[in-house]
């Protein structure tokens, strides 16, 4: 029903929302192909990654430039500690999270905590996302 | 490095068990290993035996093998519309209750995305403010059990909800005719005040119409025991908190009274060491919660606690009784003074099972000494006929038809009354199955019962506060609720819960409902208190008509701490949950002490055959510590062998045929009794012994609090500085420790539950128990110390992964599955898991478990949707253990920090302190020094266990300080 908010109106005889509109009046949802896809045992949250300033385009890719959606980076344990070890060059400003720009402005010079014993502050714009860096397998594994 | 100095340790005069206690030195070889013989090994096969076989069989597989590399592909389904609350990984909180021998408890359930998970305590809710028990903590497993009734049935035919209500509608129009003369309900008592008004409805339309009551925990004595004392029935109300003394008799009153969860915490309220400590009298048969805690017990059979409450009366009101024997005496002796010496700050209880003049005198002696931790108010349950009028109406061909909505009675009703035969002689048995169990046999009607998540509906809490209950999921299993069903007979079975349960309140507008709704009771409903005269004469008299104490062996019959009455026999998670005293899975046994043991030349495990007026049965014994002599104790609910409940099948003896329903008080004691020695049998799953302590101090205990001042000198021998060669860590934020407070802990086992529930730890089976494969994170284990027959102390502790900041396990992983994060926890990552099981080897805690089997085959059945999917479900070959609910820890982080601020001291706290009764367990960060762990940590009383290893655990135990009477030293 969220894709038919605008979809009733706009496109709304496209043949590729044919399967939108057979869900929306049928009742039955769509069947997607799950594209992301993490083990059982790896435990991901995205609200705590945009909510620190990593944007939609650093995980996932230009998916306004792909017809259909594939997985774009390889999603293995080394990728996410990369960042988790040093995520300076993957936080940008909170207003650019959904921007589909790989370098947004202002991306990489917003100051990470290296320590749990940081607080920074929210108003501060140098630390403004208060990232805080955890490496520790419970983090992801529990 | 320096070298580490080998360490020393103290002895101990503790030990576990009887046989432990008799020969330690043969108890220790049996335990040298660290799993039991036979653990590592599999049925019937030798390692090599199996490693060549299952080299056949991968060889063969190879092949498939190799083109299953890539995981199949998997769908997501979205909402279509969205449900407004709900966001696909976010759970949500409900309040709503679970109720318990009529009570209701307050209770918030977990839901994702529509699935109960977990069951906490409302915190909001004026009784059990938090707390839940273990039963609580068990009903999501028995929301999803797959073998509960499923169609309604008429003599095995299914039927639609809509034709029963025609069939029943048109059948009770008939019955009206004459006032419903041949329309019986068997109920079992509820405090729930929308049942009341149905009740009272459906008496006005069917005038004739006969109730009667039937359940587990029956009140029937307790409530006639203020009638004799007050001239009417009223309910006893505790407030712990204002007891300096309190003495319970046979009531477990921290265990398995009505109200244990609130007792428990406010008793535990004055358990700090000081001058305001209050002290514990027992005097019971069967070593009980509220036993182990008690700075003075009696081991006393139940027979004799008449006397003995006799004795306790005229020792209060200046007059003089015998209490049996020396020591009893004494004990009375020394008991009166307290009570009368406590300025009304002092509560006698008496246990349910105890016959109504009891109660009469212990009022009587409450009354005499002022105090103010007992109060009354009017009963919360309605009081009924019993099912032996029952009986005698149906033999006598005067019901036609009969609404039973009690548990189970053709299973628990004691063998003289055979209600079972008698239920086939009733032509109309509407019967309310949670399982197609013993009664459902030969019920003409079979519903299935709701469970109480599936239900609406509301109750009463022990001090009387109407608790609402709402449903968190759709009826699984087209379950159908007491009040629904008795509302068919109204003619509106169409009505459904919901507008039932809106009904009862009429005078609530619909925004106050919704408010209250959501806190899940209604404002300032608790029963206002009563006053009343005592009547002197009508309990002397009373007191006199008690018959003399029973000859020979008493047998006692008690509700089971883990299947109640039987109701639970099929929820695997309390089947395996170790009796809290026994320590006894997956069985019942006759419990008698050392020395009946010694004169019937019975041993643990050894078949015995009890024979009383009612008959004969044949179980296992148990030696217990601390059991009254010439009495046997035997739990009920089970041996339940129906076709419906699978997991009770098999499960220790069904001693209700030996009851009879003639028995002093009803029917929970007697004399006369017999027990022999059998043929052997099967050894029992007892988890007593299992990861023993090998002698050193770790339950540490000090006898008076008279002793304790600013140092402790039996903790401060397990203190100070040991060297190590491994450096120290460091660090900078958070350091999650735990505090467990041993004065506090009464060894309930509501946390073992709670983990269960939580952290998707799988059951593993009475044969895997035997061979010391349970999974359980938390043990409880009991420490005895004095002599077998009469112990002077019992310490139950609770033991988990204590966290190391030096872990030995750690360093002896050879694959980095376990290691340390930066906060000081001690991880486990399963994935990297490779099941040597060095760390468990290198563990002196013996607090990793490792999953020889893969223990979730199930997982495609209906239970998995009870699984926390924050928690990752362990395979075959991988070790586990505590991990102070990391899951828990990192929600709650992100949560803050999504929110923009610190994570603060309270915000969460682990499955086992969140469902502690008595808040014995607390969690949090060291580095905040003003939290309540930091707290913890820093009192006098703070011990690390093992400290001589160097091993600095982040769990903390606070050693237990009795409050002794000097005046009775001996006992």
């Amino acid at each position: 029903s969220v894709c038919m908010n605008c979809h009733a109106q706009i496109w709304n005889q496209s043949p590729y929302l044919d399967l939108v509109r057979k869900a929306y009046f049928s009742g039955q949802p769509i069947e997607w192909k799950k594209v992301h896809r993490l083990p059982d045992f790896v435990f991901f949250n995205h609200s705590i990654h945009v909510a620190k300033g990593v944007g939609c385009v650093t995980c996932h890719g230009r998916v306004d430039h792909m017809a259909e959606i594939r997985q774009w980076s390889n999603m293995q344990m080394s990728w996410c500690l990369d960042c988790h070890r040093d995520p300076k060059p993957n936080i940008r400003p909170h207003k650019y999270i959904t921007a589909m720009i790989e370098e947004a402005p202002g991306q990489g010079t917003i100051e990470a905590h290296f320590s749990e014993s940081g607080s920074g502050t929210a108003q501060n714009p140098q630390t403004m996302s208060d990232v805080h860096t955890r490496t520790s397998c419970s983090t992801c594994h529990r | 490095m320096s070298k580490r100095k080998p360490t020393t340790p103290i002895e101990t005069d503790q030990w576990r068990s009887v046989e432990e206690h008799d020969d330690p030195a043969a108890a220790q070889a049996a335990l040298a290993r660290e799993f039991p013989d036979g653990a590592s090994e599999l049925e019937g096969a030798s390692r090599r035996e199996f490693m060549q076989l299952v080299g056949g069989t991968l060889a063969l597989a190879g092949v498939g093998t190799l083109a299953g590399c890539k995981d199949p592909p998997e769908k997501i389904l979205p909402y279509n519309v969205k449900p407004g609350d709900v966001a696909p990984g976010k759970p949500l909180h409900y309040a709503t209750l679970l109720t318990h021998g009529g009570y209701a408890t307050g209770v918030l359930a977990t839901a994702w995305e529509g699935r109960p998970t977990k069951i906490e305590g409302n915190p909001d809710h004026p009784v059990n403010k938090g707390a839940t028990s273990s039963f609580d903590q068990a009903a999501v497993l028995s929301l999803y059990d797959d073998s509960r009734a499923r169609e309604i049935k008429q003599h095995g035919t299914g039927k639609s909800w809509n034709e029963f209500c025609h069939t029943i509608g048109k059948h009770a129009d008939g019955l009206k005719g004459d006032g419903g003369s041949k329309l019986a309900f068997l109920v079992e008592p509820s405090g729930s005040p929308l049942l009341a008004s149905l009740q009272k409805r459906i008496a006005a339309a069917f005038p004739k119409a006969r109730w009667y009551g039937h359940g587990a925990l029956s009140m029937d004595e307790a409530y006639e025991g203020a009638r004799i004392a007050f001239g009417r029935p009223l309910e006893t109300q505790l407030d712990l908190t204002k007891a300096k003394v309190v003495v319970s008799l046979d009531a477990d009153v921290l265990g398995a009274w009505p109200c244990w969860l609130s007792a428990q915490r406010q008793w535990s309220e004055r358990r700090a060491p000081g001058s305001e400590m209050s002290r514990l009298y027992v005097a019971e048969a069967a070593l009980s919660c509220t036993g182990m805690m008690a700075d003075h017990r009696l081991r006393a059979r139940s027979s004799d606690l008449a006397r003995l409450a006799r004795a306790l009366h005229a020792a209060v009101t200046g007059g003089s009784s015998d209490a049996g024997d020396a020591k009893a005496n004494a004990w009375v002796k020394a008991v009166a003074k307290d009570l009368l010496g406590a300025g009304g700050e002092a509560a006698v209880v008496v246990g349910a099972r105890q016959p109504a003049a009891v109660h009469a005198m212990v009022h009587a002696i409450n009354a005499t000494v002022k105090s103010a931790a007992v109060s009354y108010t009017a009963p919360v349950l309605p009081t009924y006929d019993r099912i032996g009028a029952l009986a005698d109406e149906i033999k006598g061909g005067r019901v036609d038809t009969l609404v039973i909505t009690a548990w189970n009675p053709a299973y628990s009703t004691a063998g003289d009354v055979a209600f079972a035969q008698l239920l086939g002689k009733v032509p109309n048995a509407i019967y309310l199955a949670a399982h197609e169990d013993e009664t459902a046999a030969s019920a003409a009607w079979v519903l299935p019962r709701a469970h109480e998540l599936e239900s609406w509906g509301d109750g009463r809490a022990t001090d009387g506060t109407v608790t609402i209950q709402q449903p968190l999921i759709k009826p699984l299993f087209n379950g159908v609720t007491t009040a629904e069903l008795w509302s068919a007979f109204l003619g509106e079975g169409g009505m459904g819960g919901y507008n039932l349960l809106r009904a009862a309140y009429p005078t609530l507008d619909e925004v106050a409902f919704q408010r209250q709704l959501q806190k899940g009771l209604l404002d300032n409903t608790a029963l206002p208190k009563e006053t009343s005269a005592l009547q002197s004469g009508a309990i002397t008299g009373a007191v006199e008509k008690l018959t003399a104490p029973a000859g020979g062996l008493e047998v006692n019959f008690v509700p089971d701490h883990r299947v109640l009455d039987g109701r639970f026999a099929n929820n695997v998670w309390l089947q395996e949950l170790p009796d809290p005293v026994t320590k006894l899975t997956w069985d019942n046994a006759l419990l008698i002490s050392p020395a009946t043991g010694r004169k019937l030349s019975l041993k643990t495990h050894d078949r015995a055959t009890l024979k009383t007026h009612g008959g004969s049965v044949t179980a296992s014994v148990v030696v217990q510590p601390g059991h009254a002599d010439d009495s046997v104790t035997i739990a009920l609910g089970y041996g339940r062998n129906n076709s419906a409940e699978v997991n009770a099948r098999g499960c220790g003896v069904n001693v209700f045929p030996i009851m009879s329903s003639g028995m002093q008080s009803g029917r929970w004691f007697d004399g006369g009794a017999s027990l022999e020695k059998a043929a052997h049998g099967d050894k029992l799953a007892i988890t007593q012994e299992h990861w023993n302590q090998e002698g050193r101090p770790i339950a540490l205990e000090v006898a008076n609090r008279a002793v304790m001042q600013k140092h402790l000198p039996i903790v401060d021998e397990v203190k100070g500085p040991v060297e190590s060669m491994y450096e120290p860590h460091s660090y900078t934020g958070f350091k999650w420790a735990m505090a467990i407070d041993l004065n506090k802990c009464t060894g309930c086992s509501a946390c073992v539950t709670a983990c269960v529930a939580e952290n998707n730890i799988p059951v593993v089976g009475r044969d895997m128990v035997k061979r010391s494969r349970e999974m359980h994170w938390i043990r409880l284990d009991v420490y005895f110390q004095g002599s077998a027959d009469d112990p002077t102390s019992v310490q139950p502790q609770p033991m988990m992964c204590v966290h190391c900041e030096k872990a030995p396990c750690e360093y002896v992983c050879p694959t980095n599955a376990t290691v340390h994060s930066d906060e000081g926890l001690n991880e486990m990552a399963y994935n990297r898991c490779i099941g040597t099981r060095y760390c468990s080897n290198n563990c002196p805690y013996k607090v990793r478990r490792f999953n020889f089997l893969d223990y979730h085959p199930n997982v495609q059945n209906i239970a998995r949707m009870g699984m926390n999917p924050d928690v990752t479900v362990r395979s075959r070959g991988v070790m586990e253990k505590c991990t102070y609910c990391v899951q828990r820890i990192e929600r709650a982080r992100i949560d803050a920090r999504v929110a923009g601020r610190e994570l603060a001291d309270g915000e969460f706290t682990t499955a086992c302190a969140q469902v502690c009764p008595s808040k014995a367990i607390t969690f949090g960060s060291l580095h905040d020094k003003s939290s309540e762990v930091s707290r913890g940590h820093d009192d006098p009383r703070a011990y690390d266990v093992l400290h001589e290893l160097g091993t600095r655990p982040r769990t903390a135990y606070l050693a237990r300080v009795k409050n002794r009477n000097p005046e009775l030293n001996n006992g």
